[in-house]
């Protein structure tokens, strides 16, 4: 839904002749830029700085939601913070990679990416960067999902066969469009 | 057999690609051709068979071998045809690379291949240099092919810088899965009520609201700076590729189509988000065109022509799909 229907910026800060490019902090910066100056608020409170080697503070941050084949090249990012360098490493969600200003990146290997879809016909990797609320997903009253199975016995009268399956009705949909934002990404 | 579906149906043929939505999915399909199975032409096929384990876009054809109702059978990739092909939309697959050799500012482009072509099938393009790299990977929509030589696309290629090019284009067969999804711009007007001009079918309804994308890109493109971010009311359709919006913008800067050379950038965009169901319901249209709806689909899309399950334009072909207990 969202890569349907969110508004795109391509990254450009990049050097590998792609359109769009790489990510890049110049890139990042324009995003988080884009849904300051839309009133978006941040997801994540700030980490404090503590006195601990290796570890920097970070900032309060909108959420960033994208492939787990982007680590590589979020790991060259100007600014990367990875989460085991936070000052409360446990304070990291599960599925959190790392910081770069005010995003904080979270993988997923189902990851939203668009097949050969740059200039150079590579892969587009579609980062969601998203503010508190920017989107919902409605569910159905008493109609979530549902996992059903039923045993043999309903099969027939020898009760051959067993079956599974689920159901589920929901809706997603954007709050605001202007908090929500498809920054697109090839790799390096 | 408990677990087994079969469905049916008919339908008649345009001569085109024809998809068949079946959620049960299916394993095996029959196609009957009344209308040539009637009919005392040769070389034509009359009946199909698939089954699941089939190469894809192949199939058993049945058809006369002479001007009579003598049959013959061959599969329909020998005969020069092709046959049946799952498709799953939500994987929004894309055609294989297919080289160009020139895009004319006519949006005539030249091909040696333009199988699995017709009116109205999306494509974009990519690799494409020499003056080009501002049209990659935009969406275009052919409306007309010269078989083996070259097809038609809208809107024509904006800003050209020469017609001698090369690359590739590939067929979109699906859009993104939700829509009404944002679109590219091509061209906005300077008007009291601007028309705005997307690259492919926008499927917008009098009423809905959209919000524009008007990247910077330099000093020149994309130019029309002041309507980013702001948001409009459709207030008239013009046809599948313009509609007029309720802004003012006869005092912005020109809208001006990026260069190639300014490559890489972010297109301009167009972007559903709502409803003024005033506006909706004052031009008697509905008013939940806003409605985000999930296009996905699964069944099988039959290839027409003579060796071809869809037959030619105006056949009459009744269909018979099954899901099977066992595989």
């Amino acid at each position: 839904m969202l890569a349907a229907t969110a508004a795109a910026i391509n990254c450009v800060g990049g050097l590998n002749g792609d359109n769009p490019t790489e990510i890049t902090r110049a890139d990042v910066d324009v995003v988080v830029r884009t849904l300051l100056n839309n009133n978006a608020y941040t997801i994540m409170d700030n980490i404090e700085g503590q006195n601990r080697f290796g570890t920097g503070p970070v900032r309060d941050a909108y959420f960033a939601l994208c492939s787990t084949q982007l680590t590589g090249n979020l790991d060259s990012v100007a600014g990367f913070l990875h989460k085991n360098n936070y000052p409360a490493p446990n304070e990291a969600l599960r599925s959190e990679w790392g910081s770069i200003g005010n995003l904080r990146f979270l993988i997923s290997s189902i990851g939203s990416v668009t097949p050969g879809a740059s200039m150079l016909g590579a892969d587009v990797y579609n980062i969601f960067c998203i503010g508190m609320e920017a989107y919902a997903c409605i569910e159905q009253d008493g109609y979530s999902a549902s996992f059903i199975y039923r045993p043999p016995i309903y099969d027939g009268p020898l009760a051959l066969n067993a079956s599974v399956g689920y159901k589920f009705a929901e809706v997603p949909r954007i709050t605001n469009d202007l908090w929500v934002i498809n920054l697109r990404a090839t790799l390096i | 057999m408990d677990n087994t579906i079969i469905q049916q149906g008919s339908f008649v043929s345009s001569g085109f690609l024809k998809s068949i939505i079946l959620r049960s999915d299916l394993d095996w399909m029959k196609i009957i051709n009344i209308t040539q199975t009637a009919a005392n032409n040769i070389n034509t096929g009359v009946e199909f068979y698939w089954q699941r384990g089939f190469a894809a876009a192949d199939g058993l054809c049945y058809y006369h071998v002479a001007a009579d109702h003598t049959l013959s059978s061959n599969l329909c990739s020998a005969l020069g045809g092709a046959g049946f092909a799952l498709f799953d939309s939500s994987a929004q697959i894309f055609g294989p690379n297919v080289p160009i050799t020139r895009i004319p500012a006519d949006g005539v482009v030249l091909t040696a291949n333009t199988a699995g072509l017709q009116f109205g099938t999306f494509v974009r393009f990519n690799n494409v240099v020499a003056g080009y790299q501002h049209c990659n990977k935009m969406y275009y929509t052919v409306t007309a092919i010269n078989p083996g030589i070259s097809f038609t696309i809208v809107p024509a290629v904006n800003n050209v810088d020469t017609d001698v090019t090369t690359g590739n284009y590939q067929v979109v067969y699906n859009l993104d899965l939700f829509q009404p999804g944002n679109r590219n711009i091509t061209n906005i007007t300077q008007a009291a009520n601007a028309q705005v001009t997307t690259s492919i079918p926008h499927f917008m309804t009098v009423g809905q609201s959209v919000r524009f994308h008007i990247p910077k890109i330099n000093n020149v493109s994309y130019g029309m700076l002041p309507l980013d971010g702001q948001t409009g009311i459709v207030l008239a359709v013009i046809d599948a590729f313009n509609y007029i919006i309720n802004i003012d913008t006869t005092g912005y800067p020109a809208f001006s189509f990026p260069l190639s050379a300014d490559a890489p950038f972010t297109y301009a965009q167009m972007e559903p988000y709502g409803e003024d169901t005033a506006t909706a319901l004052a031009a008697g249209v509905g008013e939940l065109g806003d409605a985000t709806t999930n296009t996905g689909s699964i069944g099988i899309e039959l290839y027409p022509g003579a060796y071809g399950p869809a037959g030619q334009q105006g056949d009459l072909i009744y269909w018979v799909a099954g899901k099977s207990f066992n595989l």
